[in-house]
């Protein structure tokens, strides 16, 4: 019975701090936004956001055909179209200042919002 | 008569096609949320039950076959990666749990495993993409295993407590005929 109570405590902090970590994450906003797009380990753009007047796409090109079309609008970037087959960087839809990624697993396909220099919480998770 | 050996060959064969058809049938599902590791957890249901009715032996067979076979039917080798990292964490902290705790706990044991499991997938995707900032999604991770790890770990109770009525029945079954 002791036991049961100590797993469901255990279960609610582990609840609790997914929900007060996700609200972290989707609510924290970096100074700049400088978008950097990357191909497994190697950065292949780097776009302030900021400056972007007219919207265009990038295509970049992978291993056995896949290939991912980035929007760049002005103060946003998005992954347009993917050959990947669950399609979720698609559907993570448009980044502007947040610190969660679009990332393309099947891919190697990472953009990401440059989180160096000032930040509006000083606190590095990682 | 069947030989003891062969009888057990067979279930656990019977087990891993079950676990397989669940594995690939979820695949289809579409997930409401875009975030990458996102899933039900089903085919978790059939390691648990292997792990408790016949132990760890035999349900790391069950799991490796599965993953192995599952990425040959729906992934590629990356998806296999995150497959095996993902479900040999799983495998381990649910069995070390299986040791310590009692089978009534079996919802803590799967919400566990579920969360070990969305954990060994992060830390594939830092190893393979090369970056931390994969880690931003834990803690959507944490929160979906937690509840997903609940319901499956419930439904592997479900099934263990009604198993040996199910199987006893088919026996008669085959003696009558």
């Amino acid at each position: 019975m002791k036991r049961t109570v100590i797993l469901i405590v255990i279960t609610v902090l582990l609840l609790g701090g997914g929900i007060a970590g996700s609200w972290y994450v989707l609510h924290r906003q970096l100074p700049q936004k400088i978008a950097e797009i990357y191909q497994g380990d190697t950065m292949l753009y780097e776009i302030d956001l900021s400056q972007v007047e007219e919207p265009y796409t990038i295509t970049i090109d992978g291993e056995n055909g896949a290939q991912n079309i980035i929007r760049v609008e002005p103060g946003a970037i998005s992954m347009e179209s993917a050959t990947c087959p669950d399609g979720l960087c698609v559907q993570q839809g448009t980044i502007s200042d947040g610190v969660l990624p679009i990332i393309c697993l099947p891919n190697h396909i990472r953009i990401s919002i440059r989180s160096d220099g000032e930040e509006s919480y000083d606190v590095q998770v990682y | 008569m069947m030989s003891k050996s062969i009888k057990h060959l067979v279930t656990l064969a019977l087990f891993t096609a079950m676990a397989l058809t669940i594995f690939v049938v979820e695949a289809q599902i579409p997930v409401p949320v875009p975030i990458p590791g996102v899933k039900l957890g089903l085919a978790n249901v059939i390691t648990m039950i292997v792990l408790v009715q016949y132990g760890a032996r035999d349900a790391v067979t069950v799991l490796l076959l599965r993953i192995l076979l599952g990425s040959f039917f729906t992934g590629t080798i990356t998806s296999l990666l995150y497959s095996l990292c993902g479900g040999l964490l799983c495998f381990a902290g649910m069995t070390l749990l299986c040791r310590l705790l009692n089978r009534k706990h079996l919802w803590f044991i799967s919400l566990m495993g579920a969360v070990l499991h969305n954990i060994g997938q992060i830390l594939a995707a830092m190893a393979i993409m090369q970056t931390t900032q994969v880690l931003w999604y834990l803690p959507f991770l944490l929160l979906t295993g937690a509840v997903t790890g609940i319901f499956t770990g419930i439904a592997a109770d479900r099934v263990i407590r009604y198993l040996p009525a199910v199987t006893a029945q088919a026996r008669k079954k085959v003696r009558s005929k």
